[in-house]
């Protein structure tokens, strides 16, 4: 069985960090979608997701990305994938999401005090 | 008939109105033109008894292990036969007519079973004592009668249960059924190119797909991967391949095409849905193959079995994400070669160490049945099976193969 997912939320100024637990995948990716389809309804919300400690992640996990990216560009707000592993970056550039949602791969200022 | 020599039975001079085999091939049509499916193979065995033979058919199983007899009223027709471990395995691999070695009275003529080049099954066709099988042309003729059973065993196959569950050794899940109905047959060839495909798992499919079609001096060939499983997955790639099939019919380009499936999707679901997928588009005189890569693995040029180029031009995002992005790839084919594409279920199939069955396995494996002369067909059967040999437990995801070929050589292999 798939981990249950864990995510921390951490409002900055006018950013939110999100940074995940563990892999994502479609059948433990659900909350983590529900909290973050809930911060894209606010307007103009910056969502950063730090993706440091997700190993690997399936087509859920990218369509979960998608369906928040097309919410929170409604809103007039952003969402920004930072720092993700070897494996779930080829994912990003194989599957070509890496033009539609941004990603930095070393983005240790960008965690509001939050990062190593 | 029965005091024609067979040197008069193969003579062009000889009276064809009393002949046999025509005969035979006549009252199979009337018998045949409005029987159900589940008496098919009844009708097969009347018209052809004049002849002193009798024919079983077997059809092969989705996983494609096992010829399964087609159950016939009254007829003692066996169980089923493995692929891998019998003479009509062998002869359904090779695409071949096969009989046991001479010396051996009474042994059956195993002849392929095929609807075009789509390998279906394999007739056994017992001929002991007949006054047909001595004769020079019993082969040919044989052959000739197959190619049209081949037909008549894959029209009748719509009409009814009874030959679509002689393949089946499980209960189908609701997308299988779906995408069964919806995909072409695993494969097709003309004279100068072959594509063939497999999907698993065969009885509970999700969100992969393919399709083929030629048109106008092109090959049209398509492999998809929706996101999601089961069938969610399963809608969505009925949806991408029937707009697209809608777009073509129109005569739109790849281009075009692709839109097709961004404006379905968009319109259809509300939960960012999307499908990655390659469509290619083989000019078939020229060998020049243009191509959009939609976010998919980029399937691979395979030169003399080696790997001689990537289709990993032509991006866009996943079809079913608006993206007006407008680049096609293209790359001209050399004689021979052949494009292998896959999804991630087959390389990302892990086995009891959580080890990876990676691309270049896949390569390596494709390389060796290719260098073996094994046909499009038979090469993906047994990198599908390797596939899920490698696999702890029953498939996580849908793997499909999709192999084309630019060659005159190729469709040969395919017939009897």
């Amino acid at each position: 069985m798939t981990t249950p997912i864990t995510f921390d939320i951490n409002d900055g100024d006018g950013v939110t960090l999100v940074r995940v637990g563990e892999g994502i995948f479609t059948d433990n990716r659900d909350p983590l979608l529900t909290a973050l389809l809930h911060l894209a309804d606010t307007p103009g919300t910056g969502i950063v997701v730090d993706l440091s400690d997700v190993p690997l992640c399936d087509s859920g996990a990218l369509n979960m990305l998608v369906q928040v990216h097309q919410r929170v560009t409604a809103t007039g707000g952003s969402l920004r994938l930072i720092n993700p592993q070897p494996m779930v970056a080829n994912i990003l550039n194989v599957t070509n999401l890496d033009r539609l949602i941004p990603i930095d791969t070393d983005a240790s200022d960008d965690a509001e005090g939050n990062r190593k | 008939m029965s005091d024609s020599t067979p040197d008069d039975l193969a003579s062009p001079a000889h009276d064809r109105r009393a002949w046999p085999w025509r005969e035979a091939i006549v009252d199979l049509l009337a018998r045949t033109r409005l029987a159900h499916p589940d008496e098919l193979a009844a009708a097969i065995n009347a018209a052809v008894a004049p002849l002193g033979i009798d024919i079983t058919v077997y059809l092969i199983d989705h996983e494609q292990r096992l010829l399964h007899p087609v159950p016939e009223p009254g007829k003692d027709v066996g169980g089923p036969l493995p692929v891998d471990a019998t003479l009509a395995g062998r002869a359904f691999m090779a695409t071949a007519a096969l009989t046991a070695p001479a010396g051996q009275e009474e042994a059956p003529l195993w002849m392929p079973l095929v609807d075009g080049v789509e390998r279906l099954g394999i007739l056994r066709i017992d001929s002991a004592g007949s006054a047909v099988s001595d004769s020079a042309e019993f082969e040919s003729q044989c052959d000739m009668l197959a190619a049209l059973l081949g037909h008549l065993v894959a029209i009748k196959m719509e009409y009814g249960p009874h030959l679509a569950r002689t393949r089946r050794t499980r209960r189908m899940s609701v997308a299988s059924e779906l995408l069964w109905r919806l995909l072409p047959p695993l494969t097709f060839a003309d004279h100068r190119f072959t594509v063939s495909a497999i999907l698993e798992p065969c009885y509970t499919a999700g969100g992969d797909g393919y399709d083929y079609a030629v048109d106008d001096g092109t090959a049209f060939m398509v492999i998809c991967d929706t996101t999601g499983h089961g069938l969610r997955a399963g809608i969505g790639t009925a949806v991408a391949l029937s707009a697209m099939r809608t777009a073509r019919t129109d005569r739109e380009g790849l281009y075009m095409t692709a839109r097709a499936v961004d404006a379905a999707f968009t319109e259809q679901f509300t939960d960012a849905r999307f499908a990655t997928a390659v469509l290619m588009e083989l000019d078939l005189p020229t060998g020049r193959l243009r191509y959009v890569n939609a976010g998919h693995h980029p399937p691979i040029i395979l030169r003399d079995g080696k790997p001689a180029g990537r289709l990993d031009a032509g991006r866009r995002l996943p079809l079913g994400i608006d993206d007006a992005e407008l680049t096609v790839g293209e790359v001209m084919l050399q004689p021979g070669d052949r494009i292998l594409a896959y999804t991630d279920g087959v390389t990302e199939a892990r086995d009891t160490h959580g080890e990876l069955f990676g691309e270049e396995r896949l390569l390596d494996l494709a390389a060796r049945h290719t260098l073996a002369g094994q046909s499009a067909p038979e090469t993906l059967r047994r990198l599908s099976h390797a596939v899920l040999a490698h696999l702890d437990g029953p498939p996580p995801d849908d793997a499909t193969l999709l192999l084309a070929e630019w060659s005159t050589d190729t469709a040969a292999e395919l017939l009897p």
